[in-house]
């Protein structure tokens, strides 16, 4: 029985853990372009100029 | 004043032919176009690269410099051929005055200043990983950041260390080009609530996993773990995971709901609220009390279901937004101001913002009048069809009233500037839209009504249930109320309306029709009448030819050819007409041409000597000759070669091609027609009478037109306005629902609920189509989400229904909803009527 109060403690600091990333990552404009991370790992840019 | 696309002559080139049989045509490395300068080679390791212009070279050169030669490797088309340097900086060069750019420019305290670009040329990803890379490394940016989902760039650059043209020009050297622009103020708008709507959405689903997880653990409760004491633990957990959600989450809803009452309109979001605050209301009971389920599961899932449909919306119409902002692009646009000094007159370049009332301009034949003003000298026809309507270009002589957004055809004109800018006859129209559009109907929405009827229905079944209980049985009332109410409402609300409003939106898209005010594609169904506008529109606004007559000493396909060889001399629109009728394959080359602006031009071809121009031009090049009377009261072109005349050539403006398919497809679904044209009534009345449609109104004023489309809606009937013109904006913000052609002008396309993106008519037609099959299959869902509920509902109550099996059917009869719903996104299949 004790261990649900452990349980509702940990799940409410996950989800508060997780909702506060959620919104940094929305102001911090993380969203706004979806497919320029996608292309950036492409696109080495380990030729040095010659 | 320069052609309407900008002071800059675009990069065009000819398409290339596929006739390169021989496979060995050398192909431009950068922009694949056919490179013929052999002395334009690179050698690289491998085989030697071959360029068509030295802009190509030196793009390449520039992004080999850099490092980012992994462009060539991941494009997914070709580059477009950069200008030269010259050509760049002559038309980069006005960006220096800061005038221009005001409203574009951000500065910062620190000095600093952040521009927004918008791109064109942009063909995949790769482009934007280039201009991300290539504007970062020039020395005095700050930041770039490029998104090639709205095709735009925002650079912060320092002004000290580099000037705006320097940062375009950056762009431009690659074959891009760069405008700035001022993003018009909805989008900054919609986009805050985007964003806005993202942080709710994710909220609202991230509380519904948590809720859901320790619900799914009752769904299968077996016993030992429903211990009251654990029970009552969990569900306190539930409740406090779902407060965010009803008490933030939703408040959107609620705010809608509460708008929706305060103007007595019916709207989706006051069932919404009223499910949300029930569902949650009921279940706080239950817990308090300790008697009967909770529903948290129910609220939270529904909640976060209706925020994506939100934010997908959102994001929709998001992207018109931009689509429609590409027309603030910033432009230079130059004009000639005329200003005395001691030497007499001279002639300035000047750019249209600085302009006042009162300057002196010239305008040359071919181009566009960037003011309104009155005519001082010269004696012109101008084409005004956007403005007005009248398809025919009207004479102006001094004293004349001339606006802008007119083409001058024939000879120069020098204009006194009455307005400029904001003042101009156009911008004045946006007015006249602004007053129309608050005499439109207020927006019934489908959803909306069908959602009132359903939550009616809902909401009377469960206070029967209530009665039931209270009066019939011993047993509480409550519980069994509260299961009607939550099980029945979200998931037709929140699955069966919204999927089949996207997946039309969608299909719409598909067909070629941007849908840019929501609720218009409801309403599209319900139409009575189409008002068409004729020039433009039904019309294809430029003259084509109709008829040629021929001397008899020639045969019809010969003279047209001659005369597209000496019409490509010109850019009079006539002059156009005549090269797109004419015969496909070689033409003789006109040598030595000598054109008089508007009125013709005369050349040697194959060394006989021609005229391509009007009858007076021909009479006073060749006094001599004699010429049969005109066979047609339309515009004539007369083709003369050796002093002897060949062929007429009538033009006129004519119907769309595929206008009679159209017209006849509308009238068979039962819809009235009529046109509303500014006009002349006996252009009109022919028109009128050859698609059929007595309702044919001419000569009117462009507040007369908004006036007449509300006299009609007074009378009841729902009306959708068909048009392009300027004249047309404010019958377009007055109507029910309008739409705009692809051919349509910025304030047409502002003032209308759809812009078509393919040209001609064929989209009006594809999109009540798909209005109608969209309503179908929205009352589809409806039935089978409201059948379900009422099957299931007794079921369950009964006890016939183990838990998991009813999860089951309810995930079931979602995704029969949806998949029901992504049939209208079908273009494949025939629009059925």
């Amino acid at each position: 029985m004790e261990i649900i109060f452990l349980l509702i403690v940990v799940s409410l600091v996950l989800l508060g853990l997780i909702a506060w990333g959620f919104l940094w990552a929305v102001s911090a404009g993380q969203f706004e372009d979806l497919e320029a991370q996608g292309r950036a790992i492409l696109m080495d840019e380990d030729e040095p100029p010659p | 004043m320069f052609a309407r696309d900008g002071a800059v002559a675009v990069n065009q080139r000819p398409p290339l032919r596929a006739d390169a049989a021989n496979g060995t045509l050398a192909r431009c490395y950068h922009c694949d176009d056919e490179a013929i300068d052999s002395a334009l080679t690179q050698a690289a390791q491998g085989a030697p690269r071959y360029f068509c212009c030295p802009g190509c070279l030196a793009a390449t050169e520039t992004i080999e410099a850099l490092g980012l030669a992994p462009y060539y490797r991941q494009r997914e088309g070709t580059a477009s051929r950069p200008l030269g340097l010259a050509e760049r900086d002559a038309a980069l060069a006005l960006f220096n005055d800061p005038i221009l750019t005001r409203d574009c420019v951000q500065s910062h305290d620190n000095g600093e200043r952040t521009v927004r670009l918008l791109l064109e040329g942009l063909r995949c990803a790769a482009c934007a990983w280039l201009i991300e890379q290539r504007l970062g490394r020039v020395e005095g940016v700050v930041s770039v950041r490029v998104d090639f989902a709205h095709a735009q760039a925002f650079v912060r650059w320092d002004p000290a260390r580099l000037a705006l043209p320097a940062v375009l020009d950056a762009v431009w050297a690659l074959g891009y080009r760069a405008w700035p622009f001022d993003p018009l103020q909805q989008q900054e708008q919609l986009r805050r609530e985007r964003v806005d709507c993202m942080r709710r959405f994710g909220i609202a689903a991230l509380c519904a996993m948590q809720v859901m997880m320790v619900a799914s653990a009752f769904y299968f409760d077996a016993g030992p773990l429903a211990a009251d004491e654990q029970r009552r633990w969990l569900e306190g957990l539930n409740l406090l995971t779902t407060l965010p959600v009803v008490l933030w989450c939703a408040v959107p809803f609620y705010r809608g709901a509460w708008r929706a009452l305060r103007h007595r309109l019916a709207g989706m979001d006051l069932p919404v609220s009223v499910g949300i605050l029930l569902g949650f209301a009921g279940s706080l009971w239950h817990f308090l009390s300790g008697v009967g389920p909770t529903y948290f599961d129910s609220v939270t899932m529904f909640v976060s279901l209706l925020l994506g449909a939100r934010y997908v919306d959102l994001r929709g119409q998001e992207l018109s937004a931009v689509q429609l902002g590409r027309l603030h692009q910033v432009q230079p646009v130059l004009v000639r101001r005329l200003e005395d000094d001691s030497n007499g007159t001279q002639e300035q370049q000047v750019l249209m913002q600085r302009l006042q009332p009162g300057d002196r301009v010239r305008v040359l034949p071919g181009e566009w009048l960037a003011v309104d003003g009155v005519v001082l000298a010269g004696c012109s026809s101008v084409d005004e069809h956007v403005l007005t309507g009248e398809s025919r270009p009207v004479s102006k002589t001094p004293g004349a009233r001339v606006l802008q957004g007119s083409v001058n055809l024939d000879s120069p004109l020098i204009l006194q500037v009455t307005a400029v800018g904001r003042e101009a006859f156009a911008a004045r129209m946006a007015a006249a839209v602004a007053e129309a559009a608050r005499r439109r109907p207020p927006v019934a929405a489908l959803a909306a009504r069908v959602a009132v009827w359903f939550t009616g229905g809902v909401l009377l079944l469960a206070l029967a249930t209530a009665l039931f209980y209270a009066f019939a049985t011993h047993l509480p009332w409550l519980p069994a109320t509260v299961a009607v109410l939550v099980i029945s409402c979200p998931c037709a609300l929140s699955l069966a309306t919204p999927a089949a409003l996207a997946a039309a939106t969608d299909g719409l898209l598909a067909r070629g029709v941007a849908l840019l005010r929501g609720p218009a594609l409801e309403t599209l169904a319900d139409v009575t009448h189409v008002v068409f506008d004729k020039t433009g529109t039904l019309t294809l606004g430029q003259p084509a030819l109709v008829r040629t007559v021929c001397a008899a000493t020639s045969q019809p396909s010969d003279v047209l050819t001659l005369a597209a060889a000496l019409a490509a001399h010109s850019e009079h629109p006539l002059a156009r007409a005549l090269m797109a009728a004419a015969p496909e394959g070689t033409r003789p080359i006109a040598e030595a041409p000598l054109a008089t602006p508007g009125a013709g031009l005369v050349a040697t071809v194959d060394g006989a000597r021609c005229l391509l121009g009007s009858r007076r031009y021909a009479q006073t090049t060749f006094p001599a000759l004699q010429l049969p009377s005109a066979a047609l009261p339309l515009q004539e072109v007369c083709l003369i070669r050796n002093g002897e005349w060949l062929a007429f050539f009538y033009l006129a403006d004519v119907l769309r091609p595929e206008a009679r398919a159209v017209v006849d497809t509308l009238r068979a679904s039962g819809l009235r027609l009529a046109i509303f044209s500014g006009d002349r009534a006996p252009v009109v009345a022919a028109l009128g009478a050859e698609l059929g449609i007595t309702d044919a109104r001419a000569g009117l004023l462009p507040a007369e037109k908004a006036a007449a489309i509300a006299a009609l809606q007074a009378t009841g009937a729902k009306v959708a306005v068909v048009g392009e013109g300027v004249n047309d904006a404010p019958m377009l913000a007055g109507a029910a629902v309008s739409f705009a052609l692809a051919n349509a002008t910025e304030q047409a396309r502002l003032a209308a609920d759809f812009s078509c993106m393919t040209p001609g008519l064929t989209p009006i037609a594809a999109s009540f189509q798909l209005a109608r099959r969209a309503r179908r299959v929205l009352w589809q869902n409806l039935a089978w989400a409201l059948g379900y509920n009422l099957l299931a509902l007794p079921l369950a109550v009964c006890g016939w229904v183990q838990p998991w099996g009813a999860a089951l059917c309810m995930s079931l009869s979602s995704l029969a909803v949806t998949i029901n719903a992504q049939r209208l996104r079908r273009t494949d299949a025939p629009d059925r009527r």
